[in-house]
């Protein structure tokens, strides 16, 4: 089996490198230091199972799990952690699996054996999980779409808007649009501190938003940094909307 | 663990001072003490021999009475209580006993002298005012006196459970599980290839676990602070690697200025892992230490992700920790301060530490002694 280590602590990725050499049926084809380049390695090497840390900067492991079990083929994933007060029951309620540090060999050898693939329900539900416990609310970094290229992530902090449309919600961001398979209510839910709602279609980045303006008497719509159309703000939100331009 | 903690959080709501009086336990004890009343007033006022058995039989109808009907009253009305302020929980209770007791002194008077064949009206006018007001005294100090029981004892249940919850949270915040295990992943990573790093690193370990193990409050000189911190940072810069920079400015400080052991350690450790850490390129960590006019001066500076706003939460119990001990220390002028400006998080401590002019003079010489 191919192996991919995800750590950002490169003594931990050597560590469980020089284990695993020493198996005969799997192998390490690459080392990833956070999230971000985990899903990067995933889709240059394609490994069988990834190793992965779950605090690690910039992109956490749970999150980069998420947006691995988007792909068609999604590798194994087994989760290491020093030490998580909550993580272990949580792992254990998910039957997810997951190594401590420092890693015995011998659980490692039947871990790998026995990867098996973490589906998108059992990721999600590891996140809420872990937020439940955690009593923070846990909001993703980027934002990833399947494209045929593999996965591509967007960061939060990069999206101008959300604009949904029948089946997909598009995603504007500072190089370009995608389309991504969630619901903007979910969204809206997750990102509340990010977004606001301005149209039963659209969620706009607080972060990128430049001023209202009338189109005709009773129509709005709002100016967005980086963007050249407005966005039509529906009657309802008008108020709402108003407000929170005069806090920021 | 998490469950004793849930237990002492369900123990601190209830908090009230009286008992549930319903609990069958309770009403033992209720009856008991009653029963003991009643013989206490019999026997004072009476000889011991010939014993007034009548005397005993009708003041402990009276005293049970009274006794297990307030403890109904008050247990009927201990949500209602719990509601109130402490003092004007206690200040009804009583209230409740007396009015109990003056209704039962009445209803007692009234059956006694079989008025209640004739005309109720006529009954008050005979009515034996000195007799209850009797009976309000020896209600309102025994009542008095078993509310004050309750108040006590509830106080002193406070204070444990407050207590050990202070322990069990010092426990926490000094040594994180975390780092513990980390380390010891460190040194099966440095075993096989870098020996004697591993090696520096056990020691360092046991230095710092000494420590913390140490009576809480031991106060160590500025300088063996700084060298327990970098035996520290020393750990933490192999597992994060470049990601860590540390800047010290320490000063001269003389060697009789003392600070509690492990004062700054937990500060880096926050820096470390609600700064550095989450962020992809590191960072620099700034220890400023500095002694003027009479007074430490301590201020550790990290850079905060600008997108996590919570930093601050994760902070709180060791800063909380680190502030009550120096206030315990160093009295009201002791200050531990904590800011957030832009994408930078700073801790100051402040405490005065008076010296003679002799200790001040003398730095390098004592530092040569040790």
């Amino acid at each position: 089996m191919k192996v991919l280590v995800c750590d950002d602590e490169r003594l931990a990725r050597e560590r469980l490198a020089r284990l695993i050499v020493k198996m005969d049926d799997h192998e390490v084809v690459g080392e990833a230091e956070n999230g971000i380049d985990t899903i990067d390695k995933v889709a240059q090497l394609a490994p069988d199972i990834v190793l992965l840390d779950i605090r690690m900067p910039g992109m956490d492991g749970l999150e980069a799990a998420r947006h691995l079990s988007k792909l068609e083929c999604p590798p194994a994933v087994i989760f290491c952690t020093a030490y998580d007060e909550y993580a272990l029951d949580a792992f254990q309620v998910k039957a997810v699996d997951y190594l401590l540090k420092p890693v015995r060999s011998e659980d490692l050898c039947r871990a790998l054996n026995q990867a098996s693939r973490l589906n998108k329900v059992q990721a999600l539900a590891l996140e809420e999980e872990f937020a439940a416990k955690d009593d923070k609310p846990r909001s993703r970094t980027h934002i990833s779409a399947k494209t045929h290229r593999g996965i591509e992530l967007i960061p939060v902090t990069d999206v101008r808007y959300f604009m949904a449309d029948q089946k997909y919600v598009t995603v504007r961001h500072g190089s370009g649009e995608i389309l991504i398979d969630e619901t903007l209510k979910e969204l809206e839910d997750e990102f509340s501190n990010r977004f606001v709602r301005i149209h039963r279609n659209s969620l706009v980045a607080l972060d990128y938003l430049d001023g209202m303006e009338i189109v005709s008497p009773g129509h709005y719509k709002v100016k967005i940094k980086g963007v050249e159309d407005g966005l039509v703000v529906s009657r309802r939100h008008v108020s709402g909307l108003r407000r929170i331009m005069q806090r920021l | 663990m998490a469950s004793k903690l849930n237990a002492l959080k369900d123990d601190e709501h209830d908090d009230f001072f009286l008992p549930d009086l319903c609990a069958i336990q309770s009403v033992f004890i209720l009856i008991l003490v009653a029963e003991l009343l009643a013989i206490v007033l019999v026997l004072a006022s009476g000889p011991l021999y010939p014993f007034d058995w009548s005397n005993l039989a009708f003041t402990s109808l009276f005293c049970q009475w009274a006794m297990l009907t307030c403890a109904g009253l008050l247990c009927l009305s201990r949500v209602k209580l719990r509601e109130m302020s402490r003092a004007w929980a206690a200040f009804c209770s009583y209230g409740l006993i007396l009015i109990d007791i003056f209704v039962f002194s009445v209803l007692g008077q009234w059956f006694l002298s079989g008025a209640y064949l004739g005309d109720p009206l006529e009954f008050w006018h005979e009515v034996d005012m000195l007799e209850i007001l009797r009976n309000l005294c020896i209600g309102a100090i025994i009542g008095g006196l078993i509310l004050r029981y309750f108040i006590v004892q509830e106080q002193l249940k406070h204070k444990q459970s407050s207590e050990l919850n202070a322990r069990i949270q010092a426990l926490q915040s000094r040594i994180r599980p975390h780092f513990l295990f980390n380390s010891m992943n460190i040194i099966a990573s440095l075993i096989p290839t870098e020996p004697d790093t591993a090696e520096q690193v056990v020691e360092d370990l046991s230095a710092l676990f000494r420590a913390s193990l140490d009576e809480m409050g031991n106060e160590v000189t500025v300088i063996s602070e700084v060298s327990l911190c970098r035996r520290y940072l020393g750990i933490e810069k192999l597992r994060l690697g470049d990601r860590l920079q540390v800047e010290w400015d320490v000063d001269e400080i003389p060697a009789a200025v003392k600070i509690p052991m492990l004062t700054l350690q937990p500060l880096l450790e926050n820096s470390i892992y609600h700064g550095i850490q989450p962020l992809l390129e590191g960072g620099i960590i700034k220890v400023a230490i500095s002694y003027r006019e009479q007074f430490l001066y301590l201020s550790v500076t990290n850079p905060v992700s600008p997108s996590k706003h919570d930093h601050v939460k994760g902070n709180r119990m060791a800063v909380e920790n680190i502030r009550h001990r120096i206030k315990a220390l160093y009295g009201d002028e002791a200050h531990l301060e904590t800011e957030s400006y832009g994408n930078t998080f700073t801790t100051v401590i402040s405490y005065p530490y008076p010296l003679e002019e002799k200790d001040i003079r003398l730095p390098t010489d004592s530092r040569a002694v040790e």
